[in-house]
Parts: structure tokens; C-alpha cells; sequence
């Protein structure tokens, strides 16, 4: 941690902690050094002049003839002699010390050879011109902080200085430390925080009255409303959520230049259906300003899907942003095409029970008059033939006229517990001459299913699926009786593998003389759809064109409870 | 010269603690960090640290010291006592790991659910290891008061500069330091070794003066005293000191700071071979310094090798063996100022206040604690009461009653609660009892510790204790 507090406290600290005893070190040291060389400067210099105040003595003497000049110098020269390091230059150039003569090119401090003066060691050469004899006295000295007596002289005041600067450096330490301990603590829970882990609380005293500790009671009071506050979000968000993924509308939120949003809903109603996905994703931004709301259809498994999808375009931010919503209305669709189909039916009954019951007395007439009539007149052989026929086209409206009346008014249902099987089987077996002829196959698989319906009913819806199915199956082919459960209903399937059916024409087959066989009546499938709803059921068909049709009828098991 | 070559060499000392101690405050945030490091050092500070501890300004100041009286057979009643210790504690160190406990005398409570154990165990520690701090702050007076040339009064009181500072950041600190007293202890050693070589002339000259006063029949040099090795010296040798040392909770404490239960195995054994390689050189300081002047006058033993050093020796390097001597005092101090310490607050306070505490409180407080004992045996060492210092021979031998078979016994038996305490407590009493009852004199050969680790074996494996269910 180059940048951390501490050190921050720490390193201007230690100077000024220890920078004063450097200097009060070095300003005892030098002044302490510069007293001994003066002391010692001081010294030599006496000595200096007290053997030149013996030359004039001895001088004097000579002059008033009490002593030679012989006698005076060779005193001099022991004098001389016995202070160390004092050199004496004669009137010849000649050097005397301590009892030996020297040349002066032997004496290093005279000639300046020697090393010159350091920081650490420093020179002089104190000289003393002795006039009287023409003579030069000459006392070279050296100082160091480190010879002599001075570490001797401070060594207390360098250890001091040592121990007091260790001291002190050491209390800065620990005072640095414990001032920015705490700090340290509460960065670390920061950065805690930051990364997410709520765990520890900082490693604070609680009781602490100062700033850190107002800061570290303030943090974590705002952790604590925070987390509070995320929490209620975090709820509200869960809520949002849970909302928007369990309705079973498809949402996309569109934003123009990123990835689109989608709900739960939509991804699943997606995946299940390609052709609704390809859709949803082609749709931009852009496109959704144009329009408001409209059904898709398309087909999915061979059946037709409905899509009620709404557009809305979201106002009041920098990006263009819309929402689509879609659902799925094939379910709902069909209950509608059914009531409409029902309605229709009904009316359509109505009006042509109405019309069969004033052709039916009338036509009654006819034929009664038409048979008195061919009793009456004596008709040859080809007349006879013609009103024969007459007789016949009558029949065959009459019959019409029945199927219309069943149709519209038809027989009391009377519901019984039936098994599906048995059912299935004797019409298999009353079938099987018919279909062979016209080379199909038929099969049925038994599951033990029992329904709530009309035997009868049930007999005559079935053979009249059956019978479209043979006859939608000129080349020949297979027709399958089967069932399947869901909930507590039971279907039974009827497919074939004829010729299939457009979608437009699915719309039209149950309706009342709808036909594309020339000698059909068009009633069979109005009849079967009567009978259905009668026995409280639900007919469905799927058809592929060149491939084949399956009619799908679904009965209770058991009384609706009212 | 000498004197500022010195100080240079305490001030480089001194600034290198402060440095690596420093590392120790930016770790010790919780108990574990400061008593145990974390329980997470590597093998080599691991080994660092034992031998720093191990080597104190007894062994480095008093051994030389006891060679040059006494010769080589002094191996036997020293090192090799010591030694012996390694092996117990080679011997528990993987099934000690495996204890989660913080402190030592924390183990007791643990193992034998004794609160009791606990706290006693605490007293023993801090009140054994106040002595031996105050050895260690003495070695230190008289090696700086020699280095420095100041007053003892003055050096003694310079401990607390190291000492404190080191033992403020815990374990971590010690253990970082510990590294360079190791270094230190190792080099001084193996550097002095060689310097009283080079003094006799040479390893030539060494060795044939050996082998020519071993063949003249030197008694100082025999293996064995000529009075030959009395079986109870040893036997008391061994006792105090080696038990002393495989029930010491210095070198247990390094056993739970290890990393892992193999790098605690591997560091007693590493820390064996350092050993005895040290050992080795003070042998040969110590003879050397017999052959170079055999008539060193001294008071007391530990004045020799300093004595040696600053006068025998002409070697500008001379300040590495003095501050080598500071280093083995400083290391052990520290770690035994930690134990003692946690001892007190850990195992003692803490139990007996009954209210939970931050670790941070706890820590300020242990710190508050060592100031405390740092400054009383400071106190104690600027005049050591008449027998202090050769009563703290017998710590060992208190620590190896009262803690030896609870320890030993706690990991490798089911004996109960009940045994444990009778053993502490009886081991100890009979101690004391044959602390008087046997004469001063007679200690070297008949040491109290002989009958009173016989009374708390027995005591621990008396059947009338029951077993404790957890090991059935
Ligand atoms: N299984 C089928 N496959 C193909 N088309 C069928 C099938 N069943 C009925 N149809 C169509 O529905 C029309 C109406 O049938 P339906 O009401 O039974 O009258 P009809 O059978 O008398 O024509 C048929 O003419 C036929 O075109
Ligand atoms: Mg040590």
C-alpha cells in the first residue's frame, strides 16, 4: 500500500521527529569539534609564543653579553625538542625537530604534498616568526571528528541523540499505526461493501466519540438503510417480475440499437412456435409506430394459430423504445367460430324446418294425387315410367324433408355411460364390407374408455364420420378409429388419410347442404354437429390437403354439475 | 574505534528492527493473527523462528562461559539435555496441530474441559516466564554495556526499544524479526567460531594444539569428567532440561503457527540440524577461548565470551558477535513476552471475566500487558534479587512437572480431567517440597525435578481417575 494513510502520516513524521535530532547531533558535534580545535589552536599557540618571548629573553642576554649566542639557540632547540610535532626552520633553511634534522622537501605539511584538508580531517600549520635570529617556528596540527578525545566527549550526547531519535521513531510508528488503524478499517469495510459482502461490520470500537467514530456509525447506519432500501426494491422488483413472467401475454420491450427484452411468456410462446418467433424478431422499433394493434395467423402443427398483438411506443426517453404485446387467441377463436357456427346452424335449422314443414303437406298432396292420378288415367307404358320417376324425385324430397325435420327438431337425447370400445367395434364390423369394396383399410385401438352420451347418437355420428371418410378416399387408403383423454373428457379421433380438406373450406363443411359430391345432401355433417353439441360435446377438425383429415369429437365422462 | 564501529553496528541492528517489525502491526487484526500469525508460516520463517527462540543470551552468553570452566563434558548436562527435548516435540507436533486453540494453556481446556487446567496452567507460564525474561534482559545489559560502554543501568533500559516494539505487533512481528536474529545467531556463532580459530593461528594450528592436549590427556578436553558422570546428574540434566524443553510452550506455540502439521514436523527437524551445527561452534568458542587465554578472571560465567570477544579478538567484525548475542536475548524475549502475555490475558483474565470481548480490545490489551511485564522485569533485572539467577534453572523443571504428562499424556492417552489436575497440582507441590528439602548443593546431581516428575507421572496414571468418554 505505496499511498496508504500511514505512511502518509508516517514519512513527514519521521522527519520532522528526526531531522531536529540530526541537527542538534551535528550542531553539538561541530560545536563541540570546534571548541577542541580552538582549545588545542590555542594551546599551540601559547606554546608558540612563550618560546618566542624566551628568544627575546635569551636575545637580550646575549646582547648584554650575559650569555652566547651559541649558549641561547642550543637552549632554544631543547625547548624544542620537547614539544612534539613543533618543527623549527634556522636562518639556513634548515628543519630541527624533536632532536633530528630534516630537509624540507621531507616534510610533507610544509611542501602542501600532502593530502589537503577534508571534510573529515582538517590541517593547519601555525608558524611563529622568531625575528631576533631570523628563525620561523612551525606546528602543523590535524583534527578529526573521530581521533582524539572528541568521542570521548560525545559519545552520551550521540547515544542520546541515537535513543531519543529511536524513541521517537518507534512512537511514531505506533502512533501512526493506531490513528490510522481505524481508518484502514473502515476502507476495508468499504471496499467490503463495495464488492458486495455485507458480512463484518468494521473493525471499530462502537463507543468511539470522535470523527471516525461518527463516521463509522454514520456508514453504517447507511449501509443498514440501504439494505433496507434494496431489500423493499429488491421486493417490489420480485414482485414486478413474478408479475410480468406469469401472465401468459408475450411482452417484448423493443429498444432501438439493443438487444430486445423479453418475458418469460413470450420466450416460451416463441420457442414452441418458430414461425411466431421469426415474426416477433423481424419487427423493429420503427414498424411499431405504424400501427396499433393486429391478429397474426399463421399456421402451427397443421393447425391454424391466432395472435392478438398489440403495439405501443414508449414516449419521454432519449431511445426510441416500444412494447409489443401478443397472445395467443387460437382457443378463443375457435369457441367463437363454434358459438357463430352454432348460431348459424340454428338459424339455418329454423329456416329450413320451417320450409320443409310447408313443402311436406303439399308435397303430400302430390304424391297422393299423383298416385290417384295414375290410377285414374290409363297411361302407356312410357308415361307409367315417367311418373314413376315422379314418384321417386317425390320420395327423395320427402326424405330430404325428413333428414331437414330430424335435423332441426331432433330426437330426445338419452345420455347413458357407454364404453367407447364396443361401440367402435360392432361399427367396425358393419363397415368392413363397405370399406373393403372401396379398398380401405380400417383400424381402431381400445383403451377402455367410458363416455356420457347417447348410444344411438354416438352409432350415427360415427358412421356418418366414417362414411366421409371412405368416400373422401376414392384411391383407397386407412381409416383409423382411436381415443385419447384429457382432464376428465375422452376424444374419440376419425382419421383418414383422403384427400383433405383448404382451410376455407373447413369453415363451411358443417353448414346444412354443403356438399362437393354429387350425390350428396350435405346434411351428414350438420346432422353429426347437432348431434355433438346435443350430447353436451365438442367436434374439431384438422385437415391437410393431399394428406388427410382427422374429426376429433370430445365427450364428458360424466354429468356436468349445474 | 572499536567503540564507533560498535554503535554503527547497534544502530544498523536497530534500524533493521524497526523496519521488519513494522510489518507485524499491519496484520494483527484478530487473536489468531497476533498470538499464532495466522497459524500460516512457511517453513523457513518457521525454522528461523524456533532457532532464534531456542538460542537465548543463556545458551550464547552462559555456554561459551560454562565450556571455558568446565570443558567439553558440559555437553551432556547442556546441548544434548537440550536436545534430547527436540524429540518429544518432533513426536506431538502432528497431533498437537490438529488442536484449534489459539494459545497453549488454551489446549488444556480444550482437551480436558478444565478451566481450572487453563487458568493454572497460565499462572505457571506467566510467573515461569518472568524469570526467564529477566535472564534474557540481563544477557542483554551486560552485551550492549560492553558494545556501548555505558552503564548497565543505561543498556538494560535500552530493551525496551526492541523488546516492546516486537512484541507490540505480535507474532507476526517476532517472526519476522526472527529471521534476522536467526541469521545473526547463526553467522555470530559460525563467525566467532572462526575468529578464535584465526586467533590460536589457524585450523592447522587448532587442531594439532587439540590433538596434542587431547594426548597429553587434558581433562578439560575428555568427553567424560575424569570423576567420571554421575548416572543422577544426568539423569536430573535430563529431566529439567529436557522435558523442560519438549514441554515448553515456546516451541509449542511454534508448532500451531506453522502453516500445516507437515511443515511443523519438517521445521523441528530442519530446525535440529541448525541446531546442532550452532551448538558446534560454541563448543569451539568456547575451548578456543580457553586455549588462547586460560586465565580469564571473571565473576560470573556469562562475562566471558563478551570479555573474549572485546579483548582476546582483533577483528574489525567483532560487533557481529556482540549484536549476535543481543539477537539471541531480543528473540527469545519477545516470544516469551508474547506467551506470557497471552498467557495472562488469554488464559487467566479472559476466563475469569466471563464477558466476551473484541479481538481488537483483546489485542490493546495484551499489548497494555506486555508494557507491563516488559517494564516489571525490567525492573527486576536492574538489580537481580540475591538467587534470582540461579533459581530460574529450575523453571524448566517447573514447567516439566506441572505441564509434561497433561501435555504429553492429553495427546496420546484418554486419561481424564481428574488425573490432569492431580498431576499439575501434585507435580508441582512435590517440586517445591524437594526445592527445600533437598539442599542447595546437591541440586546438580539430585534435582527436585527427579522426585516430582515421578509423583505427577503417577499421579496422572493412577487408576482411580476415570477415562474420558471422548477417547473410548
Ligand atoms: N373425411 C373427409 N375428407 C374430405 N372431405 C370431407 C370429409 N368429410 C366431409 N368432407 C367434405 O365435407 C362435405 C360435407 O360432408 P357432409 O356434410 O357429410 O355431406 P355429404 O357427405 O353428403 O357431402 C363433403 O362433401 C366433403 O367435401
Ligand atoms: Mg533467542
Amino acid at each position: 500500500m505505496r499511498n496508504s494513510i500511514e505512511r502518509k502520516i508516517l514519512v513527514p513524521f519521521l522527519i520532522i521527529v528526526l531531522l531536529p535530532s540530526f541537527i542538534i547531533g551535528a550542531v553539538s558535534m561541530w560545536a563541540s569539534y570546534q571548541s577542541e580545535k580552538q582549545l588545542k589552536e590555542a594551546t599551540v599557540s601559547e606554546t608558540l609564543t612563550s618560546i618566542d618571548r624566551y628568544v627575546g629573553i635569551f636575545d637580550e642576554r646575549v646582547q648584554n653579553g650575559d650569555m652566547s649566542e651559541r649558549d641561547a639557540k642550543s637552549l632554544v632547540k631543547v625547548m624544542i625538542d620537547e614539544k612534539v610535532g613543533l618543527y623549527v626552520e634556522d636562518e639556513e633553511g634548515n628543519f630541527y625537530s624533536g632532536g633530528k634534522d630534516y630537509q624540507a622537501e621531507e616534510l610533507e605539511w610544509l611542501n602542501g604534498n600532502s593530502e589537503p584538508s577534508s571534510f573529515v580531517i582538517e590541517k593547519a600549520v601555525i608558524t611563529e616568526e622568531l625575528e631576533q635570529w631570523g628563525w620561523k617556528l612551525y606546528f602543523p596540527i590535524e583534527f578529526s571528528f573521530y581521533s582524539g578525545s572528541l568521542p570521548d566527549i560525545q559519545k552520551y550526547t550521540l547515544l542520546i541523540i541515537i535513543f531519543m531519535g529511536v524513541i521517537a521513531v518507534q512512537f511514531t510508528i505506533i502512533f501512526s499505526y493506531h490513528l490510522s488503524k481505524p481508518i484502514k478499517n473502515l476502507a476495508a469495510y468499504c471496499k467490503r461493501i463495495a464488492m458486495g459482502d455485507r458480512g463484518k461490520e468494521p473493525d471499530i470500537k462502537t463507543n468511539r466519540k470522535d470523527e471516525i467514530g461518527v463516521l463509522s456509525n454514520s456508514l453504517q447506519d447507511m449501509v443498514q438503510t440501504l439494505d433496507k432500501r434494496n431489500g423493499q426494491i429488491e421486493k417490489i422488483k420480485k414482485l414486478n417480475e413474478t408479475i410480468l413472467n406469469s401472465v401468459h401475454v408475450g411482452m417484448v420491450l423493443l429498444v432501438e440499437g439493443s438487444d430486445s427484452v423479453y418475458n418469460e411468456a413470450a420466450q416460451r410462446m416463441m420457442d414452441d412456435d418458430p414461425s411466431l418467433e421469426k415474426r416477433v424478431r423481424r419487427l423493429t422499433v420503427h414498424e411499431t409506430t405504424k400501427r396499433k394493434e393486429e391478429i397474426w395467423n399463421h399456421k402451427h402443427n397443421e393447425e391454424k394459430v391466432y395472435y392478438a398483438v398489440n403495439y405501443r411506443v414508449i414516449k419521454g426517453t432519449e431511445r426510441n423504445r416500444s412494447i409489443i404485446t401478443f397472445e395467443d387467441i387460437t382457443n378463443r377463436r375457435k369457441l367463437e367460430q363454434r358459438v357463430e357456427r352454432m348460431s348459424r346452424l340454428a338459424s339455418l335449422g329454423e329456416m329450413a324446418s320451417g320450409i320443409a314443414h310447408e313443402i311436406r303437406n303439399p308435397l303430400a298432396g302430390i304424391r297422393t294425387t299423383t298416385q290417384l292420378l295414375i290410377r285414374r288415367l290409363e297411361l302407356g307404358k312410357d308415361e307409367l315410367a315417367l311418373t314413376e320417376n315422379m314418384l321417386i324425385d317425390i320420395d327423395r324430397v320427402n326424405k330430404i324433408i325428413t333428414n331437414i325435420l330430424q335435423f332441426s327438431r331432433p330426437l330426445d337425447s338419452n345420455p347413458s355411460f357407454i364404453k367407447v370400445d364396443e361401440t367402435m367395434r360392432s361399427l367396425v364390423l358393419l363397415m368392413e364390407g363397405m370399406a373393403s369394396e372401396k379398398n380401405v383399410t380400417l383400424h381402431h385401438s381400445e383403451n377402455g374408455y367410458g363416455i356420457l352420451v347417447d348410444r344411438d347418437h354416438l352409432r350415427q355420428i360415427l358412421l356418418n364420420l366414417i362414411i366421409n371418410g371412405i368416400n373422401a378416399m376414392p384411391e383407397g387408403g386407412e381409416l383409423t378409429l382411436s381415443s385419447g383423454t384429457t382432464g376428465d373428457k375422452r376424444t374419440i379421433y376419425v382419421s383418414d388419410t383422403g384427400v383433405g380438406m383448404e382451410d376455407s373450406m373447413l369453415d363451411k363443411i358443417f353448414d346444412p347442404f354443403y356438399t362437393t359430391r354429387s350425390e350428396g345432401t350435405g346434411l351428414g355433417l350438420s346432422i353429426v354437429h347437432q348431434l355433438v353439441v346435443q350430447n353436451n360435446g365438442e367436434i374439431d377438425v384438422r385437415s391437410t390437403p393431399g394428406k388427410g383429415t382427422t374429426f376429433s369429437i370430445t365427450f364428458p365422462t360424466r354429468k356436468e354439475e349445474e | 574505534m572499536d567503540e564507533l564501529l560498535y554503535l554503527g553496528v547497534f544502530l544498523i541492528y536497530t534500524i533493521a528492527i524497526l523496519i521488519l517489525g513494522k510489518h507485524g502491526f499491519d496484520k494483527t487484526d484478530e487473536l489468531r493473527g497476533y498470538f499464532l500469525a495466522g497459524r500460516n508460516l512457511s517453513l523457513f520463517p518457521s525454522v528461523a523462528s524456533f532457532c532464534a527462540t531456542w538460542f537465548s543470551a543463556a545458551s550464547l552468553l552462559g555456554l561459551p562461559g560454562l565450556i571455558y570452566e568446565g570443558g567439553v563434558s558440559v555437553i551432556w548436562t547442556t546441548a544434548v539435555a537440550w536436545l534430547l527435548g527436540i524429540i518429544g516435540l518432533l513426536f506431538i507436533s502432528s497431533k498437537l496441530y490438529t488442536y484449534n486453540v489459539v494459545t497453549v494453556p488454551e489446549f488444556f481446556l480444550v482437551r480436558y474441559d478444565s478451566k481450572l487446567l487453563q487458568v493454572w496452567i497460565g499462572i505457571i507460564l506467566s510467573v515461569s516466564y518472568l524469570l526467564y525474561v529477566v535472564i534474557q534482559i540481563r544477557g542483554f545489559g551486560i552485551v550492549v554495556s560492553e558494545m556501548l560502554e555505558v552503564p548497565y543501568i543505561v543498556s538494560v533500559f535500552l530493551v525496551y526499544l526492541f523488546v516492546l516494539y516486537t512484541t507490540f505487533g505480535g507474532l507476526h512481528s517476532v517472526a519476522r524479526t526472527d529471521i534476522f536474529h536467526f541469521y545473526l545467531i547463526l553467522g555470530g556463532t559460525i563467525l566467532g567460531s572462526l575468529f578464535v580459530v584465526n586467533e590460536i593461528g589457524g585450523l592447522e594450528v587448532f587442531t594439532s594444539d587439540l590433538v596434542v592436549r587431547a594426548t597429553r590427556g587434558d581433562s578439560y578436553l575428555a568427553l567424560f569428567p575424569e570423576e567420571g558422570l554421575p548416572f543422577w546428574t544426568l539423569l536430573s540434566a535430563f529431566f529439567a532440561l529436557g522435558i523442560g524443553v519438549a514441554a515448553n510452550p515456546q516451541y509449542a506455540v511454534r508448532i500451531l503457527s506453522a502453516r500445516s502439521k507437515q511443515i511443523a514436523w519438517k521445521m523441528i527437524a530442519t530446525s535440529a540440524i541448525f541446531l546442532v551445527l550452532i551448538y558446534f561452534a560454541i563448543f569451539v568458542i568456547g575451548i578456543g577461548s580457553r586455549m588462547i587465554n586460560p586465565g580469564v578472571v571473571f565473576e560470573s560465567t556469562d562475562e566471558i565470551y563478551p570479555h573474549v570477544i572485546s579483548y582476546l579478538l582483533q577483528t574489525p567484525w567483532k560487533g557481529i558477535l556482540l549484536i549476535s548475542v543481543v539477537a539471541a536475548a531480543i528473540s527469545t524475549a519477545n516470544s516469551q513476552l508474547l506467551i506470557m502475555a497471552s498467557s495472562f490475558v488469554y488464559d487467566i483474565t479472559l476466563p475469569l471475566r466471563k464477558k466476551k470481548s473484541v479481538d481488537q480490545q483483546v489485542i490493546s490489551w495484551t499489548r497494555w500487558v506486555i508494557f507491563m511485564f516488559a517494564t516489571f522485569s525490567l525492573l527486576i533485572a536492574f538489580q537481580p534479587p540475591e538467587g534470582i539467577v540461579p533459581f530460574s534453572g529450575h523453571v524448566w523443571g517447573i514447567i516439566a512437572v506441572s505441564m509434561f504428562f497433561p501435555l504429553y499424556g492429553g495427546l496420546y492417552t484418554a486419561r481424564s480431567k481428574q488425573n490432569a489436575v492431580l498431576s499439575t497440582f501434585g507435580g508441582t507441590l512435590a517440586y517445591v517440597l524437594a526445592f527445600f528439602l533437598i539442599p542447595d548443593h546437591v541440586h546438580p546431581v539430585y534435582h527436585p525435578v527427579l522426585p516430582s516428575i515421578l509423583i505427577a507421572g503417577i499421579l496422572y496414571f493412577w487408576k482411580g481417575g476415570t477415562h474420558d468418554e471422548k477417547f473410548n
